[in-house]
């Protein structure tokens, strides 16, 4: 059976990679299990978190990161523009995806990737 | 399953469209019904005041009796270079010229200064109403920017009018909040209600079955919306880009792209590119600016901004309608000392793009005013669609609940709303032309307003019966849209041989407009009409709303 690329890079237990792999799985993973163990004992508040507080908090990041990457156009403005004219859209359909999404534990992950890489934008951006 | 909640796919929605399981589907009708019900009657306020406001220029010239007179058509140089003479320099930096309703010219001085009361600075403008004949100065303000400097500008009715669409007559930015959250709740019933909706084409013609067949709030609510759906996505991406972009987002971006430094932000979004240039020089004559603008354009100048008046990097901007094939309103840009005519200026930013084109488009989207009288009917129309969309939905929402005495009351306070917003506008009117004589119309118009608006919640809580409210209401709106003209008049308003003599033919079509409705609100209640249209006259009572 052929070792998959990720199992070659963090098997060498004192490389970067391996050391990253071992705090995940000494903390990561815990954590994980922890919190998708809360998501299936409480779904009801778990949606209510989903299309709500996170919904809102990710779409306002994402809107405000919008300007880092995307192209500011001949006027040199563009990216403020869309991201003033698409925020309302984009915050609602947020709150859609929120209600819709079947499965829980990808909502959460979907947000919280979409948070955290606006936020690192927005940060660079600021620094 | 750990987070999984839902269950295989139902069946095929909408010829093939993305499926929704059951779990969803019930999901997305309780997130659409609760929240329809929650903040459904206000959404109803703010589509219905903003459906009527469509014609807010046509209500203020029939108002004040008078037509928008056609741009700045009179000479202006002359009065503005006096202005501006006895003008402290600082309150130059910014000018606007324009005409309002009433026909004066109005050149307003634009600064910042602390404000005493909040200690923080802000807008301050000097406003000059001049005759339009004479260039002599009419009045003068000297304030800090709020309705109440502006106020002079327009009439108490459609400024009213305009403040209940926009921000439910709550202090900035809090009513724009509440009125984008609407829009949100808008967009978002509007998207959960394509994606539920089974049979969305071929309820679109519905209508072609027979009449008899038509029965049910159920029916009326998905035809209805399935007609107005697109143009409720229009408006509530629209209306909450107006209410959220400068109260949320902008301060947002403004933190993130400009460190917070509001000044920046507003100069790359909105201020002519010119190095700084403190010397002062000879302004251009803004006569021949103006000329040479309506020439390029092809119709009269709406407005006109000048940036740093009387210095050498000074600009002027020139506002135009939309003229014949285009959408979106014309800006051309000159030089403030020489005139030169430097070109044509986007909405947003200092050259053409994607960007700057959608956003232009925002307005005429919301408004529908790109095509004169016959855009803004149709907005009207599928606006008044929306608003009956509105309360159809919340009245399918306390028909299933309505064996609970709390939600019938619900259905009273949804008939309230429902006739309650056109009686309040009716009421306001008439607030509006008699305190005109000896008082203060913007002080009595709102007041007019909410207090037939809680008449009406007094008489649904009085009463408690649908049929009767909505008879009793019905005829105070005929009996007010008849007797509104009368008021009109008495009230010293512009006579019918007076207007004709003028050409301000909205008086007369407004008036007219007023007499049919409230006579078609008469032979609707005294069923008659009804029986001609093929509907029942006698409904059963244990029906909250329509």
């Amino acid at each position: 059976m052929p070792t998959r690329q990720a199992d070659q890079w963090t098997a060498n237990p004192e490389s970067l990679r391996g050391r990253i792999a071992a705090y995940g799985d000494r903390h990561g993973r815990p954590l994980y299990a922890a919190f998708r163990g809360w998501v299936a004992t409480r779904p009801r508040l778990a949606r209510w978190l989903l299309a709500g507080p996170v919904a809102i908090v990710a779409g306002l990041l994402f809107t405000a990161a919008m300007p880092v990457w995307l192209p500011a156009g001949s006027a040199g403005v563009d990216g403020l523009v869309w991201s003033l004219v698409l925020g309302p859209l984009v915050w609602a359909l947020a709150l859609l995806y929120g209600v819709l999404e079947a499965n829980l534990m990808r909502g959460f992950a979907l947000f919280g990737a979409v948070a955290v890489l606006s936020a690192l934008l927005i940060a660079g951006a600021m620094l | 399953m750990q987070g999984n909640e839902e269950g295989p796919v139902a069946e095929p929605r909408n010829g093939g469209a993305a499926a929704l399981s059951q779990a969803q589907m019930k999901r997305l009708t309780a997130v659409h019904g609760w929240s329809g019900t929650l903040l459904g009657l206000l959404l109803y306020i703010v589509v219905a005041t903003g459906t009527i406001a469509v014609f807010a220029q046509e209500i203020r010239e029939w108002s004040v009796g008078a037509s928008a007179p056609p741009g700045i058509d009179v000479p202006v140089d002359a009065a503005v270079r006096k202005l501006a003479a006895f003008m402290p320099r600082g309150v130059l930096g910014e000018v606007g010229i324009w005409r309002n309703s009433r026909g004066e010219v109005v050149v307003a001085f634009h600064t910042h200064a602390t404000n005493p009361a909040s200690r923080e600075e802000e807008d301050f403008g000097t406003v000059f109403h001049l005759d339009p004949a004479t260039g002599e100065v009419v009045s003068r303000l000297n304030d800090f920017y709020s309705d109440a400097l502006w106020d002079r500008d327009g009439d108490a009715l459609s400024s009213f009018l305009i403040d209940m669409h926009v921000a439910l007559y709550l202090p900035y930015p809090w009513g724009y909040i509440l009125v984008g959250v609407l829009g949100l709740l808008m967009m978002f019933a509007a998207l959960s209600g394509l994606l539920m909706h089974r049979h969305l084409i071929r309820d679109l013609f519905v209508a072609a079955r027979s009449r008899s067949r038509l029965v049910g709030h159920r029916d009326r609510h998905a035809l209805a919306s399935s007609w107005s759906l697109p143009f409720a996505i229009i408006l509530a991406f629209t209306g909450s880009f107006y209410a959220l972009a400068f109260t949320i987002t902008s301060p947002i971006l403004t933190e993130i792209a400009f460190g917070g430094d509001e000044e920046a932000m507003e100069e790359t979004l909105w201020a002519p590119p010119v190095a700084e240039d403190t010397r002062r020089a000879e302004p251009a004559d803004l006569d021949a600016v103006i000329g040479r603008s309506s020439a390029e354009v092809g119709g009269p100048a709406e407005y006109v901004g000048i940036s740093n008046y009387g210095r050498a990097d000074s600009r002027i901007s020139v506002w135009h309608h939309p003229p014949e094939g285009r959408l979106t309103w014309v800006q051309t840009l000159f030089d403030g000392v020489s005139g030169a005519y430097l070109g044509p200026r986007p909405e947003i930013g200092n050259a053409f793009s994607v960007g700057s084109s959608l956003f232009a488009l925002m307005w005429p989207l919301h408004v529908g005013d790109f095509a004169g009288v016959a855009s803004k009917l149709v907005w009207v129309g599928l606006g008044a669609t929306t608003g009956f969309v509105v309360l159809t939905g919340l009245s399918l929402w306390v028909r299933r609940r309505e064996a609970e005495p709390a939600w019938r009351r619900f259905g009273l306070a949804i008939v309230a709303t429902g006739y309650g917003v056109p009686l309040g506008a009716v009421a306001a009117a008439h607030g509006a032309f008699l305190s005109g004589v000896s008082g203060d119309p913007f002080l009595w118009t709102p007041i007019s307003f909410f207090a037939t608006a809680l008449g009406c919640y007094a008489a649904a809580w009085r009463l408690g019966d649908p049929l009767r409210l909505r008879h009793l209401y019905l005829t105070l709106l005929a009996y007010g849209c008849l007797a509104l003209p009368i008021v009109r008049l008495f009230c010293g308003g512009t006579s019918w041989a007076e207007a004709l003599r003028l050409g301000h033919g909205e008086v007369i079509v407004i008036d007219l407009l007023l007499f049919a409705g409230g006579g078609l609100m008469l032979a609707w209640r005294g069923s008659w009409l009804r029986r001609v249209v093929g509907i029942e006259a006698r409904q059963p009572l244990r029906q909250p709303a329509e």
